[in-house]
């Protein structure tokens, strides 16, 4: 199982964040695109925010299973929204989610490979009882595509097939203010969880002959892959 | 300077650290089965009639690789028991046995208990398919496994020592009914201090009971006799030596004849022993007794060692024909007085195998005497030899016909269907650089030599008699040559290949299956009837598609 290089920056990221115990002040700002009350805290004052980090799901399905050890599938997160206030502690927010990892294995003695990268809208309802701390509910439809590889010197060319297919997550979540109200760029700990779902992938791996020699490539079907499954997701977000 | 930490952010990362923490632990959780991680290593690869099946021994499973209609590989996969110890394709080439042995878990072991099995996978079908026959009569595993050739009985016997069970007693024997009709029957055979070592299957004989279907239990020191028929009759042991010899004849080869199908009286079976100048002839004559039958004993000396011999009917009657290289001779004994008589070879020959029956039909000439063919000569120019048995006492010298075969034959081997007039004939000590196999045509007495270019070449024969294949293990080559035309078509796969096997397809058209051996077993399909390199299909991973939940 491994992640990009992007979500392993942000894991370090997020581990200096934590050991600085740069947190939040008791001069707290509000959540962002969120008031509270008059001054800076008036809605649509933080609109933007941009969340870096890490999903990881679990994918039960027995078709994951050449691909890792375990049932743990990690991807770097990536999300950038834009938020308008709808009433005193609430808001409502649009944005792009883009996630993408692989994970690696040995099934059977032969090296194996699974990536998968979402592209997805994210539509966020925000409510902030605290300046310091949100709660958040998402829904984020998307378009998923993977790609399955599986290598043996057996054939001339390694196996590998290609999917795309719609996805769709639903998620519930908070985040708590890491840095103090007078920056003028909130640090935010957002941390999520929920449900991805995207329907099962007929796996049919062939080797990856050029095109003259396509007819010749015999498919070797494993077990429907099935790449949705409970997630958790933690990142660190930028609101300005 | 830092500033204090606000006890309301505190407390956020006190709910947001712990479920990370306990979200990393959760995701920890779950895993697949061990047999993932369980390499593929050398599955043991069997051509049956409609498939290929790899014995995949880490899975517990069988997988028939099929070609459909279309020539695309199709895959079903089989459960074998857990422990497999033996492995024997039927002789009729359909189908696959596998003995397991079974588990016998201990205290706390999530492995469930399983009695040893006899899997029966049936390659006869598209796809295939599998089925079992429970050996709860058997408390510890047998590993040893054998096959009638009618594929009515399987006899599961200790092959090797005592396996993994405390105490073995090698003379039981399980005689295992594979139409189903009977119960596995277990037997344990009457023994004067030996085991067995070889189970042989005797062809129908008519004795006084009926056709009888014997077995017979080669030890080191005696035969014994079992009818399969009903196990439950006394089996007869026939000794070797008698009590008082210090050493002990050791057979190296058994062979039957039944007669006169009509009589109940002359049935034999007629032994050659290692190292030993003798022969010996069983009559199977009535007699008193539950089996009624017993074997009257003849010996003869045939003046040297003999390395093979056959019932073979001769101008002068039934006789037991001995090759004897030493002497550059073959020695027919009379069965009823053991006299010999001597015939003179052009050279030493070490093997023999009876062609009459495709001899007569391509000649188109009624029963008679049989033909034999010599082979396996002792010198490279001996080649291989017609031996007319019609004119065996009364011409002998002119009995004898030989064919010029640049090289020893070692092998000799059928074809099937209307091709079953030619022989294939593999050959040792060739050119200096290549090698060489003949297509020995029985009618017009030819042989058609096919050059290779390398000497370790291996040969295959068509099921259908239409073709011959050669390749190399771990070469790119193959080739397919017509038969009986000699048409030669050269093919080329990707990937070195490890082994071949033309199978029927579902439409019932031919296709070659070439096994290529890697970190997994890939395959490249070609149709066997227009064999073409750009019709292949490449198949890779093929055993690594399994689910393996039955772990």
């Amino acid at each position: 199982m491994t992640i990009s290089n992007g979500a392993r920056a942000a894991l370090l990221a997020l581990a200096l964040v934590t050991n600085r115990g740069g947190v939040a002040h008791a001069a707290d700002e509000p959540a962002p695109a969120i008031a509270q009350g008059s001054g800076d805290g008036a809605p649509g004052s933080r609109p933007w925010q941009v969340a870096a980090g890490v999903r990881a799901a679990l994918f039960r399905g027995r078709g994951y299973d050449p691909f890792s050890t375990n049932d743990a599938f990690t991807q770097f997160s990536a999300t950038a929204t834009w938020a308008v206030a709808t009433g005193r502690a609430l808001a409502t927010a649009v944005g792009v989610g883009w996630e993408s990892g692989s994970a690696d294995a040995q099934a059977r003695g032969a090296d194996t490979n699974l990536s998968l990268t979402r592209l997805a809208l994210v539509l966020e309802e925000r409510f902030a009882p605290r300046p310091w701390a949100f709660a958040f509910a998402r829904v984020s439809p998307g378009w998923l595509r993977g790609t399955a590889s599986l290598d043996d010197p057996a054939v001339a060319a390694p196996l590998r097939t290609t999917f795309s297919t719609f996805s769709f997550d639903a998620s519930a979540g908070a985040a708590a203010r890491l840095n103090p109200r007078a920056s003028r760029v909130g640090f935010w700990l957002v941390g999520d969880a929920g449900y991805g779902w995207a329907p099962d992938q007929h796996l049919a791996l062939a080797p990856a002959l050029s095109a003259a020699d396509h007819d010749k490539a015999g498919a070797t079907t494993l077990a429907d892959l099935a790449p949705r499954g409970v997630f958790l997701r933690f990142a660190v977000a930028l609101a300005f | 300077m830092n500033q204090p930490r606000s006890p309301r952010a505190t407390a956020a990362l006190r709910v947001l650290v712990p479920l990370l923490c306990l979200g990393l632990a959760a995701l920890g959780c779950g895993g697949r089965s061990p047999t993932w991680s369980a390499p593929v290593g050398s599955a043991q690869a069997i051509g049956l009639t409609n498939a290929v099946v790899l014995v995949d021994l880490p899975a517990h499973r069988a997988v028939a690789l099929g070609v459909d209609p279309s020539g695309a590989l199709a895959e079903t996969a089989l459960p074998t028991g857990h422990g497999v110890v033996a492995t024997a394709v039927g002789p009729k080439g359909g189908r696959l046995y596998v003995l397991s042995a079974g588990h016998q878990g201990g205290l706390g072991d999530p492995q469930a208990e399983e009695a040893p099995r006899l899997t029966i996978i049936d390659g006869t079908t598209t796809p295939a398919t599998s089925h079992d026959i429970p050996l709860d009569v058997l408390s510890d595993p047998l590993d040893g496994l054998a096959i009638d050739p009618t594929e009515h009985w399987a006899v599961v016997y200790a092959a090797s020592g005592t396996g993994t069970a405390f105490v073995t007693n090698p003379n039981e024997l399980v005689i295992v009914d594979l139409t189903g009709a009977k119960p596995p029957q277990p037997v344990v055979l009457h023994s004067f201090g030996g085991h067995p070592e070889r189970l042989i299957f005797a062809p129908p004989l008519t004795l006084p009971a009926g056709l009888t279907h014997l077995l017979v239990v080669q030890s080191d020191q005696d035969f014994t006799l079992l009818a399969l028929d009903d196990p439950t009759k006394p089996d007869i042991t026939v000794r070797l030596a008698d009590a008082t010899a210090v050493t002990r004849p050791h057979p190296a080869e058994v062979v039957f004849d039944d007669g006169d199908p009509v009589m109940t009286d002359d049935a034999r079976i007629g032994v050659r022993f290692d190292a030993q100048t003798s022969v010996m002839t069983l009559q199977l004559e009535p007699a008193a007794g539950p089996s009624g039958y017993a074997p009257t004993i003849n010996v003869a000396d045939v003046g040297g060692v003999p390395s093979a011999i056959a019932f073979v009917r001769t101008d002068g009657g039934l006789r037991l024909s001995a090759l004897v290289p030493g002497r550059s001779a073959a020695v027919l004994v009379d069965p009823a007085t053991t006299t010999t008589s001597v015939v003179a070879l052009p050279a030493g020959y070490r093997s023999l195998s009876l062609v009459t029956a495709p001899a007569v039909a391509s000649a188109g000439a009624a029963a008679g005497p049989d033909l034999a063919l010599l082979w396996n000569g002792t010198t490279p120019l001996a080649g291989v030899a017609f031996w007319e048995l019609g004119r065996a006492s009364g011409l002998p010298f002119r009995s004898i016909e030989t064919v010029g075969i640049n090289g020893v034959v070692t092998d000799v081997r059928d074809v099937a269907g209307q091709n079953d007039a030619l022989k294939v004939l593999s050959t040792s000590g060739g050119t200096a650089t290549g090698g060489a196999f003949f297509v020995l045509d029985l009618g017009a007495r030819t042989a058609t030599p096919l050059l290779t270019a390398t000497p370790d070449v291996t040969l295959s024969v068509s099921p259908t008699g239409a073709r011959v294949w050669a390749f190399q293990v771990g070469g790119l080559g193959l080739a397919s040559t017509e038969l009986p035309s000699g048409r030669v078509h050269s093919l080329t796969v990707d990937t070195p290949a490890s082994a071949l096997f033309e199978i029927t397809r579902a439409d019932g058209g031919q296709s070659l299956v070439v096994l290529h051996e890697g970190v997994g077993v890939g395959a490249t399909v070609f149709d066997a009837d227009k064999p073409n390199e750009a019709g292949r299909r490449i198949y890779g991973a093929l055993l690594t598609e399994g689910s393996y939940d039955d772990q």
